[in-house]
């Protein structure tokens, strides 16, 4: 009995050891407006203090290159393809990117993270699935970051569109990929008989607020440059 | 004895290596995601669900916390409910906290040591009330111990919020439903129903049962 007893400590410390691994700290939002407004609430309240940005891009109209749809610029610089094997294309009304039947579409963040922190702690889109007809289906997604934590979400009765977004609520990891897939929680054997489409994706981005004494030196730095060029 | 720990050791980093919290905005989508082959919560695993409707409540009694249980015997899962400032007032069919703007805060214990047994997902339906007790529209945010939340506007036909955790290392022990600080301040925080989702977990019930084995083994030795 007191070997098991040993034995249970070493395996309640192991247990607690790899649960030291911790995932993202995510805020799930389900509508467009409310991840807008409240934004990555924990932080901004925080000391000291974040500020955060957003921006949206259309998927409609987007050029094709290489299978891959790129745009943004600076911190929401992203590129969207399709998982292996699959291919980019638009649904039947041109709004949707979809990355073909039984496929994901993945959305990387392709800018570097701030060395303060800053980058991209906000991500949403709104999203469709298609059955191969073309025919939009009313099925939820799944968004998969790459940390493992997921999210679900179904369009409301009659609407075929629907948004999830997140934000990071705790600072230090960026969001590098999502992975958007169709979910189909009540027929999930059919989901790969189905194709996820993208019409608009939404980057939000979070950092921390220069300290004044940090904004002073730069403003000194920037009057000396001038000063010494004038001279010069 | 160093294998056997090496081989433990083996299967619960293999449990816990992609520790990740999943959230969903149906019953329908939270119920299914243990074994569902999309979501990849605990794959190949079966979840067991019990939930308290909290239909025996008397409206009207205020407490500083009320405490329940969800599911029977060897299944329950022991609750007891608070709020962040002042006290905690029943409902038909659920609780509230007396102050606007509070939080209301909600602990799960299991009593029955099942070997590995471990609260990983939860689940409710949530509402805001006036102070008629009303159910109103609104914004809310329902928040994890560690942190991880939905936020979301909870209505009559769309009230429920769920997540699972998929580290069977880090079970589910709390869950806070706060308003936000848009949320008109006359209006109080509800909860309605609550799910909770335990897994078996692999690793610990391996454990158990090879060192049941050993034991065995060396008596008849």
């Amino acid at each position: 009995m007191r070997d098991m007893k040993h034995f249970v400590g070493g395996a309640i410390a192991l247990t607690m050891a790899s649960g030291a691994m911790a995932g993202f700290t995510l805020d799930t939002f389900y509508d467009y407006t409310l991840w807008q407004e409240v934004g990555p609430e924990p932080l901004l309240d925080a000391e000291p203090k974040w500020t955060t940005d957003n921006a949206g891009y259309a998927m409609a109209g987007s050029p094709i290159s290489d299978n891959a749809v790129t745009g943004g610029s600076g911190w929401s610089a992203f590129r969207v393809s399709p998982s292996m094997d699959g291919m980019l294309s638009f649904d039947q009304s041109g709004t949707y990117l979809t990355a073909g039947v039984g496929h994901a579409l993945l959305i990387d963040f392709t800018a570097m993270p701030g060395t303060d922190g800053s980058g991209v702690y906000g991500f949403g889109g709104d999203f469709a699935v298609f059955a191969p007809s073309g025919q939009a289906a009313e099925l939820d997604v799944i968004a998969t970051m790459s940390d493992g934590s997921k999210a679900v979400s179904k369009p409301t009765t009659g609407s075929a569109s629907t948004f999830v977004g997140f934000w990071l609520t705790s600072p230090g990891l960026t969001i590098t990929q999502v992975e958007m897939r169709v979910y189909a929680s009540e027929r999930p054997s059919d989901a790969g008989d189905f194709a996820i489409g993208m019409s608009q994706l939404y980057a939000g981005f979070a950092g921390p607020i220069p300290a004044p004494g940090a904004l002073a030196l730069l403003g000194a730095a920037g009057l000396i440059a001038t000063r010494q060029r004038r001279s010069n | 004895m160093k294998t056997f720990i090496a081989a433990t050791a083996a299967v619960l980093m293999t449990a816990t290596a992609n520790a990740a919290i999943s959230s969903y905005p149906t019953y329908s989508a939270w119920a299914g995601a243990v074994g569902n082959p999309n979501g990849n919560v605990f794959p190949g695993m079966t979840g067991n669900v019990v939930s308290d409707p909290m239909d025996s409540n008397i409206a009207g009694e205020d407490a500083p916390a009320f405490f329940g249980s969800a599911g029977q015997a060897v299944d329950s899962v022991n609750w007891a409910i608070r709020a962040s400032v002042g006290s905690v007032v029943s409902t038909i069919g659920g609780f509230r906290t007396s102050s606007s703007g509070a939080t209301l805060i909600m602990e799960f214990s299991i009593d029955v040591p099942v070997p590995g047994r471990s609260v990983q997902g939860i689940g409710g339906n949530f509402r805001l009330m006036d102070e008629s007790n009303n159910f109103v529209n609104g914004a809310m945010r329902v928040q994890l111990g560690n942190g991880s939340a939905i936020t979301k506007t909870f209505t009559a036909s769309s009230s429920f919020a769920g997540f699972w955790s998929n580290d069977l290392a880090a079970p589910i022990t709390s869950i806070s439903i706060r308003p936000l600080s848009s949320t008109p301040g006359n209006y109080r925080v509800a909860i309605e129903d609550i799910y909770v989702g335990t897994v078996p977990s692999p690793g610990p019930i391996a454990l158990v049962l090879t060192a049941g084995i050993l034991v065995v083994r060396r008596r008849r030795a």
